[in-house]
Formats: C-alpha cells, sequence, structure tokens
C-alpha cells in the first residue's frame, strides 16, 4: 500500500501588512514495492539513428548496445516498444499499433532488429514523441515513460511545432531525455524534460550511455504509482504565486495546475516510487490585522483519485518584528539554490553571447551559492568552466578553453539541488 | 456544516474552507461573531464554554475573552486601552488587492505592491468613496488618491448609506468602471443600496478592495 505524507516548513509569522506567504513542503512516499496490485508500465524507446549519428559511428554502436541493456531492464508483463529515427520515426519493434510485452521471446526478437539499425536522416524531436504517443495513449491505466536519445539539434522541425508536440504529450508519458555528444541543443533537451517530467543529461562518452541508460530504466520500473498530483488549496483573496519543484532538482509547476474548483488546483507531478521530493509554495493573501491569524494552503496529494496526506501552510500577522523577519532555514536554502540555478543559466548565458562581465559575475555567484549550500556536484562542475580563486567570495575568472562537453554538463545539471545541511 | 466567524458555510471545520480564518477565534469557548453576548453567562447552553474569570475580560472588537492585563486583543489585535467603541461603528480597510486587478485584468496599469493597508473609521450617515481630483470642491471621505490612489476609480464613485439599526449600505454612483461585492465579477446595479454585512468587501476601481468590519460593543 503505498503512503505518501507532506512536511511543511515555514514561519509562518507576518509583520502588520505582509502578504506573502512562503514553504518548503516535503513530499514522501514509502510503501510502495511491498506491491499489492502491481501497475502495468508501458516504456517507449526512442533512438536516434539520424545520420550523425554514424559520425562516429562508435555512437551508434553505444545506441544500439544501450537499447538492448535498456531492453534487458524490462520486467516481464512490460509493455513496450522501441522507435528508431531515420528522418521520421519508425516504429521498429513491435510495428503495428500494440505496444508488445515483455517476455523472454519479445526481448530476444526487439534485440535483434536493433541490432540491424543503421544511421541515416535528421532530427524531428517533437515528431518522435509524438509516435511514443501514439503507442502510449491507449493505455491511460498504465505508467507510461518513455526514454529519448539525441545526438543532434532539433533541425528538422519549426520551434512551433516542437511546442505543440510538447504540449499535446504533456500528461500522457513521463520522458527523461539524453543528449549524446555535444552536437546537440541542451535548451530543446530541457523543454522537452520540463513538459514531460523527466531529467536531462549529456552523455558525453558513448561508452557511459549503457549504464546510464540502465539506471533510467532502473528508476522507471521503481514507480508503483502513475500520475500523481500535488492539490493545493488557497482561501479567497488569495494568489497562489508559486509552485516549485525543488528537490531532487528545479522545475517551475505553477503554470501547470489544473483547477479543481474556484480555490483548488492540481498540480501533476508524475509517477512515484519510494522518494521524496520538495517543493517551494508562495501563497499570496489578503492582510489581516495583527493578531488575526489564517491558513494560507493545504497541501495534499492526490493518487489515483484520492486525496492522502494533507499539509498546513498558515499566516499569523504580528508586530513583533523579531519573529516575523525570521526566514525559515528550508525556505532560505531552497531559495538559495533557484538562486544558483539561475546564476548558472544567465552566467552561461553571458558567456556565448561574449559578455565576460556578466558572465564572471554571475557564475561568481554561482560558485558562492554552491559553496555555501555544500553543492559539492555543482561546484565541481562550475570549476570546469571557470578557475574558482575563492568560492566564499565568489571570485572566478572565465577558463580561456572550455571543453564544450563539461559547459554542457554544467547547464544540464545546473537546476539539480542539495538538500538542507544539516544544522551546526 | 459548520459556519465561520466570518459567515462562511465551511466544509472543514478547522480553518474556513472558503476564507482559511480558524473556524473557532483562538482562546474563545463560542462560535465567531453570531452571538454577540459574549459578557453575559453564555454557560448555560453550550456545554463546554468556561466561565468568564475575573482575571479575563470580552475584547469590545470581537468579543474574544483575553487576559484583563493584555494591552491588545491576541485574536483580532484591537487596542483594549482604547475607549469602547460606540454602538455600530464601522471600520473600512482599504487595500491594494492583487486578486482584483487579476480578475480585472486592467490594460496598460501596473500593480502597486508593497502598498500598506489603511483603516478609516465609519461613522456618518453618508460617506463616499471616491478619487478626487485637483481643483475640484468635492472631496470623497474615502479618497483614492495620494497615497491610496486608484485611476480606475471615479470621482463620486459609491456610497457607503447608515441604516436605522447602525448597518451600513453600498451604493454604486453610476462610476465609470463599476463596483462589485466580495469576488463577484457581476456589478453592482447604479443607484441601488445593497446591505453590507461585516467583513464584506466592496471592489472598486482597478484593484481597490475596501473591508467593510463592525466593531460590537
Amino acid at each position: 500500500m503505498t503512503t505518501f505524507a507532506a512536511q511543511t516548513y515555514q514561519n509562518e509569522y507576518l509583520p502588520a501588512d505582509g502578504t506573502e506567504v512562503n514553504a518548503i513542503v516535503t513530499v514522501s512516499c514509502s510503501g510502495s514495492g511491498a506491491g499489492t496490485s502491481p501497475r502495468t508500465r508501458a516504456e517507449v524507446i526512442i533512438v536516434d539513428t539520424s545520420g550523425s549519428m554514424g559520425h562516429p559511428i562508435a555512437k551508434l554502436k553505444a545506441a544500439i548496445e544501450a537499447t538492448k541493456a535498456a531492453i534487458d531492464c524490462l520486467p516481464d508483463g512490460t509493455l513496450f516498444g522501441v522507435i528508431a529515427t531515420e528522418g521520421d520515426a519508425r516504429r521498429v519493434y513491435p510495428t503495428g499499433d500494440e505496444l508488445a510485452v515483455v517476455s523472454h521471446t519479445t526481448r530476444s526478437q526487439a534485440k535483434a532488429v536493433v541490432d540491424q539499425l543503421r544511421a541515416d536522416g535528421g532530427t524531428a524531436l517533437g515528431r518522435w514523441l509524438l509516435e511514443a504517443r501514439r503507442w502510449l495513449a491507449p493505455h491511460p491505466d498504465a505508467i507510461r515513460h518513455a526514454l529519448l536519445l539525441t545526438d543532434g539539434d532539433n533541425e528538422g522541425e519549426s520551434p512551433a511545432e516542437f511546442a505543440a508536440a510538447l504540449q499535446a504529450c504533456r500528461g500522457v508519458f513521463q520522458c527523461d531525455c539524453r543528449g549524446i555528444g555535444t552536437r546537440w541543443q541542451v535548451s530543446e533537451l530541457r523543454a522537452a524534460a520540463s513538459a514531460l517530467l523527466g531529467t536531462v543529461d549529456i552523455v558525453a562518452r558513448p561508452e557511459d550511455l549503457r549504464a546510464d541508460f540502465e539506471a533510467i530504466m532502473r528508476s522507471a520500473m521503481g514507480k508503483e504509482v502513475g500520475d500523481v498530483r500535488l492539490r493545493l488549496w488557497a482561501p479567497r483573496g488569495a494568489r497562489v504565486a508559486l509552485v516549485q519543484q525543488v528537490a531532487p532538482a528545479i522545475e517551475d509547476l505553477t503554470s501547470t495546475g489544473v483547477s479543481v474548483d474556484d480555490r483548488t488546483s492540481d498540480f501533476p507531478i508524475g509517477a512515484w516510487g519510494d522518494e521524496s521530493r520538495d517543493y517551494h509554495v508562495c501563497i499570496e493573501v489578503p492582510a489581516r490585522s495583527v493578531g488575526e491569524e489564517m491558513l494560507a494552503g493545504r497541501v495534499s496529494l492526490v493518487v489515483d483519485g484520492e486525496v492522502q496526506s494533507q499539509s498546513l501552510v498558515r499566516a499569523v500577522w504580528t508586530d513583533d518584528a523579531a519573529l516575523s523577519t525570521k526566514i525559515n532555514p528550508h525556505v532560505a536554502h531552497y531559495t538559495g539554490q533557484a538562486e544558483l540555478a539561475s546564476a548558472i543559466d544567465e552566467g552561461l548565458e553571458a558567456r556565448r553571447t561574449g559578455d565576460d562581465d556578466t558572465a564572471t559575475f554571475r557564475l561568481g555567484r554561482a560558485a558562492q551559492l554552491a559553496a555555501e549550500s555544500g553543492n559539492d556536484g555543482t561546484l565541481r562542475l562550475l570549476a570546469k568552466v571557470v578557475d574558482i580563486d575563492d568560492a566564499t567570495t565568489g571570485t572566478v575568472r572565465l577558463r580561456r578553453n572550455v571543453d564544450a562537453a563539461d559547459e554542457m554538463a554544467l547547464d544540464s545539471r545546473s537546476t539539480k539541488t542539495v538538500r538542507i545541511p544539516p544544522a551546526g | 456544516m459548520p459556519t465561520c466567524p466570518d459567515g462562511h458555510e465551511s466544509s472543514t471545520d478547522d480553518w474556513c474552507d472558503v476564507c482559511g480564518v480558524p473556524m473557532v477565534p483562538v482562546g474563545a469557548a463560542v462560535s465567531g461573531h453570531e452571538s454577540s453576548d459574549h459578557h453575559h453567562d453564555s454557560g448555560t447552553e453550550l456545554l463546554a464554554s468556561p466561565r468568564p474569570s475575573p482575571l479575563m475580560v470580552s475584547c469590545s472588537s470581537c468579543g474574544v475573552l483575553v487576559p484583563a492585563a493584555d494591552r491588545f486583543c491576541e485574536h483580532c489585535g484591537f487596542d483594549l486601552s482604547a475607549p469602547a467603541a460606540t454602538r455600530g461603528t464601522w471600520i473600512a480597510e482599504v487595500t491594494a488587492d492583487q486578486a482584483v486587478f487579476d480578475r480585472l485584468r486592467p490594460d496598460g496599469l501596473t500593480f502597486p505592491t508593497g502598498r500598506p493597508r489603511r483603516v478609516i473609521a465609519v461613522t456618518a450617515g453618508e460617506v463616499v468613496i471616491g478619487r478626487s481630483r485637483e481643483g475640484q470642491a468635492f472631496q470623497p471621505d474615502i479618497d483614492l488618491s495620494g497615497p491610496l490612489t486608484d485611476p480606475g476609480a471615479s470621482h463620486r464613485h459609491a456610497m457607503l448609506t447608515r441604516t436605522d439599526d447602525g448597518g451600513y449600505t453600498v451604493t454604486d454612483l453610476g462610476s465609470t468602471n463599476g463596483t462589485s461585492l466580495n469576488a463577484s465579477l457581476d456589478t453592482l446595479e447604479p443607484g441601488r443600496p445593497y446591505r453590507l454585512a461585516d467583513g464584506d468587501r466592496v471592489h472598486v476601481g482597478a484593484w481597490t478592495t475596501i473591508t467593510l468590519r463592525r466593531l460590537e460593543d
């Protein structure tokens, strides 16, 4: 029996005219895998077999090996399919309208077909995702997931076509995106990952692809419930200013809320296994008098249509500045992590356009925030793009020769956060 | 369904499902403002209500029992050392309301964030709400100019009129952009008085919300 719990961290005290309430909500899911009724899972692997995948041929070979390894990770009974892309998407296994069911036989057959893949054609990510959508749409009760691998930028379709395809796929399946080599665009795969509640990352060396695919499959197969929603109630007159996932990575969910009634919205947060994630919620409430108290928000989880757990976000007005000026450590930590992600984003953008002063300033700030929050992973990635003289003061120098893969790794992983460091 | 202190029917019994106020005011044993005889013995009707001890007084604004030594009511913040309010005194709390602005989406205007709330006593027989203009003789009683400025408010926008029983009604005076109540999208019919309840919110202009609260004695 899968159970969800939600816990709120906040400073509920507002000054006399205060209206902004911030809270971090930790959502945890446990008990899954004790599985009373395992849900059907449906998996589509989309492998880029465009012409560029053949140069060098190591990329195509790695993609073939990684795809076969991914197929081996699928438990019997999973619905699955493989799409290869010679320009347009092509169903390579199975070839019909219905996904295949994983078994010893179908795994062997699929792997044999994958072995024969050749590289040809261009890149059209949206059209490829739509092909996966056709296969997955008829299974609304399954936990639906896709894995997308590309090596190039989306030159085969317009940005509008791509955006429309993402919009059509939203809510149908989740998708983890990987870019192999350095000729693809982080912003394009990030757009797909954000829309489809997945992760984005670079796999710079072809030999690392297999392990990465296996990790993605293990994570996808570990999900026990699909289509979980974060339900947020706010009182009349209040405005939900922000709903953002802040751990394990930053994802802005604010515009994805689906209205349940005029005070409640549901935010899709995808499939869950045994895990926990943190969310930052900001609600603007009408100011009340000193001494008054009100409920600014109610957070609960909707799982298979059933409402579970509940956590309260409160507002209490006070004229005691010692109370109202304190910032809750969880809120402060994640506000810092969000600033870290924007500092990297802006710093890298400035570097691309040749604005070295801004790049140095923003990436320096990023180093400072990463060091303060113990985000060693991000600090190491930053150190490949800037020389860090002093992280505590944010003093850095742009490196002259930066490996494209290192720059893209920093870009892809800029939104990964760390949990709040233990006190003391 | 239980009723909250602001008069809403709530499907929840901890905080009001509509407006978020606590369903049972902090420190009080009876529910909300419905019963106004806190300083009478209410112990005979409700099982769990304690008698006021000699060290507790009833706040003259909201009725909650508070320690007599307190300066401010812990529930509503009212200044307990102030002279008891005149029976039937109302206060108007004027705020720039983001929710109103978002609903109306007026073109070319930027919402004035960070504007503090102002509280104005309402005691006269007729109280005009409007936006004064330089060079004009007439000054509205609740003036939406200067620090409270709202470009969507008319010169003589609406009027609060005292009724025989100490209550108030609101009447739209033929304003350009209309007046509405309690987050409704419908505007009031010009010239027609609408009775106000304690806690009602009158919306005028691009973002102004005037919340009327009645002070009990």
